[in-house]
Order: structure tokens, then sequence, then C-alpha cells
């Protein structure tokens, strides 16, 4: 039998504004996870993350977007870290999305990478890659922006 | 419930379209892969999507790099993908995936799509959409067409997959 995925971990519908969701007690038992976020934000803001708690200056990021005229990009290198990591975008006037596949999110050798993509045709698109720099197991995801009533945010395991 | 192939169409012959109909809406999002090429003119073309059969309200933000060159363009469609045309290397197909999300709610429906235009030369295009179908209406049916015009050849595939989200009794979100 072929292995599932897409395995449902996690998911709410917010009935207010609120600034930060945290995902808890994630299980080590798979290799990826999937974070989906939808629905129009409270005001245009940054989606970003930190892992377990930590507030430190242990995260790093990259992107690239484009508003359908320029393309633009931006970073936060490894020598100059920062305390948390973006990784899509939040859109106060439209419906929009991210997909954010967190990599490797139980291994302890290595530090984890997250890939994701925000996306709404109001003011643009965007690709990024933001860095945990700690070898621990992420058991919990901090998600941080300007999330608006009836955004949906859910969380999938992937089997490998 | 996980992730589940709904249907996956393999063309025997060209086409101008391909339509996904009936499609459940039990699911909480859906996934579109496309393997495609048309014989339009060109290296690549671009492939755009008809929820419920519209044409209207569809809107799209394009990010693009071609191995020199990068670019942002608009446009007043929903895009699913690009494909491999005519003048492409022969035998390379394109490939896209397309997350469409919440596609039956009864707010603005948001698609992102990441693809690669396939081309065993030195200009291939890689692009990414934020497109927004702005309708209030469930998604029961989805249309790919070529933009511009032209048939999808023999060998292209298109498979849709339903999402569906929820608990697995031990996370927790809040």
């Amino acid at each position: 039998m072929a292995t599932q995925t897409y395995i449902p971990l996690a998911t709410t519908t917010l009935t207010a504004n609120t600034s930060t969701l945290t995902f808890q007690s994630i299980p080590q038992s798979y290799r990826d996870l999937v974070l989906i976020v939808s629905g129009q934000g409270s005001s245009d803001s940054s989606l970003t993350f930190r892992a377990n708690g930590d507030t430190g200056a242990n995260y790093s990021w990259m992107q690239m977007s484009g508003d359908g005229s320029s393309v633009s990009g931006g970073s936060r290198s490894p020598d100059n870290k920062d305390t948390e990591a973006i990784i899509g975008i939040i859109d106060g006037s439209a419906v929009g999305n991210a997909i954010v596949n967190f990599q490797d999110y139980s291994i302890t050798i290595k530090f984890t990478n997250a890939l994701g993509r925000g996306n709404d045709s109001n003011s643009g698109v965007r690709m990024s890659i933001g860095s945990y720099f700690n070898t621990g197991a992420i058991t919990s995801i901090e998600l941080r922006g300007n999330f608006g009533t009836g955004m949906i945010l859910s969380l999938y395991g992937i089997e490998a | 419930m996980s992730m589940e192939l709904i249907e996956t169409l393999e063309l025997a012959s060209s086409a101008s379209s391909i339509t996904f109909s009936s499609i459940p809406q039990t699911y909480t999002d859906l996934k579109l892969l496309i393997s495609a090429r048309t014989d339009a003119s060109g290296t690549g073309a671009a492939v755009n999507l008809r929820p419920n059969a519209s044409t209207s309200n569809g809107s799209f933000i394009q990010l693009f790099g071609s191995g020199s060159s990068t670019g942002s363009a608009s446009g007043s469609s929903v895009r699913a993908a690009s494909v491999s045309g005519a003048s492409a290397t022969s035998s390379t197909f394109g490939n896209s995936f397309c997350y469409i999300s919440n596609y039956t709610s009864s707010s603005a429906k948001s698609f992102s799509t990441d693809t690669v235009l396939e081309n065993n030369a030195t200009e291939a295009f890689q692009e990414i959409y934020a497109s927004l179908w702005n309708d209030t209406s469930a998604i029961t049916s989805l249309t790919a067409v070529l933009a511009l015009g032209g048939n999808f050849v023999s060998g292209s595939t298109f498979s849709l997959y339903g999402i569906t989200s929820g608990s697995d009794g031990t996370t927790t979100v809040s």
C-alpha cells in the first residue's frame, strides 16, 4: 500500500484578529511538515515563524518577490541573525494563501529550513526560505503576522 | 483522511481544453499537477483555469526567471501553469503545481502556482504565480485552457487531488 501523505495534524479558523498562533505538541514521526495559511489578514504583514519558543537571534531568511511590474529581494544573513524568519506574506486587503514546507523538522543533525510561498494577487507573489539555526527537533511552531478573522491555518505531516 | 487522488486525465490525442467536473465538495483544498505541452508556436505558453467555466473575476501576479533575466507581470485571469511549446526541445513537457485553498468557501479563492517550462536548451523559464478568483461560488469544476489558443498534445497529464485538514488529537493550535 502506498504511503499516505498530508496527514492532518491540526487546524483552526480564526474568530478574531490575532498576531500570534502556535502549533504545539507536534509529533516527531513525520519527515516534513506542510503549513497552509489562507484568507485575508487584518492588515499587511510578513508571515514569520519561531521554533520551540526560541526568541533568540537564531534565524535567517531570504526572499524574492514580484508585484506585477518589478522584482525585489531581501535577506537577513546568517552573519546578522534575526529573532524570527520570514516565510510568507499576509495581505490586509485581499484573500491570499501561503504554503510552507518545514523539511526534516525532527532530524537532530541538521538545522531546519522552511521553504515558503506567499500569494495574493493584490500585492504580489513571494518565495522565501527561513532557517532556524538549532539542531533540536521542532516540537512547536509559533507563527507571527497580522492574522484576520476567518483565516484558516492547517498543519500536515508528510511521511517519507 | 489525507491527500486523495480525485482524477487523472491523460490525453490520448490533442485537445484544446480539459475539464474536471463534479468535483467533490468534501475536501478542504485542492492540488492540481500538470505535465503538458502545446502545439502552439513558441517555446512556451500560459495555461488559464476557468473555475465553474467562468472567464471573469480572475487576476494574477507572476514572478519569473529565464536563466538570464527576471521579471514580474500581472493579468486578469486565473493562471494554473505554463507549458512547453512547439519550439521547445522535442519530448519536453512543462510541469506545474497549483494549490487551491478553501475551494468550497463563500469568499474569494486563492491559487498558488509553481511552474517550469522544460526545454533542453539555454533558455527555460521558471515561474511562480499568485492568482485569485474573486467569486463567492464553491468551485465544482475546473477547466484548463491555453491562454492564447492552441492544443494540449497527446501525453499531457492533469491530476487533481483533494486534501482534508483536521486534527490528530495530539497537536494543538492556539
